[in-house]
């Protein structure tokens, strides 16, 4: 695999640092108050003064968050193969799943709030539900990708349907798993932010409605921030990952 | 096979007829088709491009059935694939995660994992797949993928895979198509002397005609769908052939002669 040259490594960085400049500067030009915009330089103070607070909270939603990712990718990959495996599953699932994958998952925290109470339970199964349908599609598509050719030589060669899947349609489908992992893993934070906020008292999404409450709105961006920096370092855990058992796949 | 005797050909198709699909929207890809191919014979079969060239091959190979008439393989009709058939197409369709050596590996696996003996021999395998990538001038590309290899490469892996488990029939789906015309001449020589060293019967679908006549004992005429011979064309050149036969009046007298009856079809019967 081709290395990446300096620039390209450094250039996200340089965006990042010309984003909060300018973020910075604009805002002291405009003279904007900090409950409407806080300035970078107010949100990292308020992250260091409110710091201990945050850990405790950013721990709680990165757990539940992880937890519920982990059970989408369980459930995606069972029904993913079910779906990609046979046809008739396939008709039969798809239909209701892309329904279910419709309903804002919003509308859904208020229900399990009544079933299983506030707190971190409706959290983790909102952050499941809203991750697990990409992982789903992506592993019936990879079992789809099969060339019929290469089928054909096997099928030639008395090779059994479930000795074609093993051998060629499992390995096919794991850099459109992999891809999936990423984006999954950043959408089960939105819905565990979904679910705090709503109905919690722990995690950055409580943190930040209770901080929103009082107007400390440089709060508010903190835990933002801190949900941000978590949803980038698992996409890359996962995108290196992805590197290292699929390379393969890639030029 | 007591029932083999020396004139019996190796493959025999009957008045084959196949259509795909029931109902208004089936289509009848062959009628009426007759072929018989020796043991050994070098066979190539041409014809416009959807006349059911293709659907040769299948039936050969016993991915489908016919829809009428028989199709036979040392006189037993085909009714599912017998495991001695190697094909290769013009897609090398190789598996981008193995390295070339784990791709020309693959039927064996098949094979063997049908008779349990999957792991015991497995250094064995790699030991064939090794010599036989050498013949094909792959040596020390064993380990690469096949992103790493050219397209010309791919089609040696694909040869390979096709050949590793010795078939009794190597089935060619137009494999020199994709590539460059010096490749694609390299690799004729490739073709020949695999087939000269492991005597399989071959049979090749092509539509270069120049390629046909070079490579094969025997050239075979496909009328457009529903397809059937329309003619045959013996190759009385020597073998090895060499690339300068191309240029000699006989042989592209053949060429000429095989060209005249592709365009004949589709024109006598649009009239």
């Amino acid at each position: 695999m081709r290395s990446k040259s300096s620039l390209e490594q450094l250039a996200p960085w340089v965006v990042i640092v010309v984003v909060l400049v300018v973020w910075e500067f604009g805002t002291r030009a405009l003279g904007l108050q900090p409950f409407i915009l806080p300035k970078p330089t107010d949100i990292y103070a308020s992250l260091l003064r409110w710091w201990e607070q945050i850990q405790f909270h950013a721990v709680h939603t990165l757990t539940t968050t992880v937890t519920g990712f982990a059970i989408a990718v369980v459930l995606g990959i069972s029904l993913g193969l079910l779906v990609g495996y046979s046809r008739l599953a396939y008709h039969a699932l798809y239909p209701i799943m892309i329904g279910f994958n419709s309903v804002p998952k919003v509308a859904l925290v208020p229900v399990l709030v009544i079933w299983f109470g506030i707190g971190t339970v409706p959290a983790v199964i909102t952050a499941c539900a809203i991750s697990f349908f990409p992982i789903v599609v992506n592993v019936a598509t990879g079992l789809a990708t099969v060339e019929p050719e290469l089928e054909d030589v096997l099928r030639s060669l008395g090779a059994k349907r479930h000795d074609i899947f093993l051998k060629v349609g499992l390995p096919s489908a794991m850099p459109y798993f992999f891809a999936s992992l990423k984006v999954s893993v950043t959408l089960a934070f939105v819905g565990t932010i979904i679910s705090e906020t709503v109905a919690s008292n722990r995690g950055v999404g409580y943190l930040m409605i209770a901080a929103s409450g009082r107007f400390d709105v440089p709060l508010v961006f903190a835990g933002l921030f801190v949900i941000a920096v978590m949803g980038i370092v698992l996409y890359e855990g996962f995108a290196y990952m992805e590197r290292k058992l699929t390379g393969w796949a890639y030029r | 096979m007591s029932t083999e005797t020396p004139s019996q050909p190796l493959v025999n198709f009957q008045n084959v007829a196949l259509r795909y699909g029931n109902g208004a929207e089936s289509i009848l890809a062959l009628e009426g088709l007759n072929l018989s191919i020796q043991k050994g014979e070098f066979a190539a079969v041409v014809g416009m491009s959807g006349c059911g060239k293709s659907s040769l091959l299948k039936l050969m190979s016993g991915l489908v059935r016919p829809t009428a008439g028989s199709v036979t393989i040392h006189g037993q009709e085909v009714t599912k694939p017998l495991g001695i058939v190697g094909m290769a197409f013009q897609n090398p369709s190789l598996m981008p995660w193995r390295r070339a050596l784990e791709n020309v590996i693959l039927p064996l696996e098949i094979k063997s994992e049908q008779r349990w003996l999957h792991s015991g021999n497995a250094r064995e395998h790699k030991e064939k797949a090794r010599e036989l990538l050498a013949k094909v001038g792959l040596s020390g590309f064993e380990d690469k993928y096949p992103k790493e290899l050219s397209g010309g490469m791919k089609q040696r892996v694909s040869l390979c895979r096709a050949l590793i488990h010795q078939p009794e029939l190597l089935l060619l789906d137009e494999p020199f198509g994709a590539l460059d015309a010096f490749t694609r001449e390299e690799l004729w020589g490739v073709l020949q002397r695999l087939h000269n060293e492991t005597g399989c019967t071959v049979v090749l679908i092509t539509h270069d005609l120049t390629e046909s006549v070079y490579l094969a004992d025997k050239v075979h005429v496909m009328s457009p769908r529903p397809g059937h011979l329309v003619y045959g064309a013996e190759v009385p050149f020597e073998r090895p052939r060499d690339l300068d036969d191309r240029f000699k009046a006989s042989f592209t007298q053949i060429v000429a002669d095989l060209r005249h009856h592709i365009s004949k079809g589709p024109e006598a019967e649009a009239v």
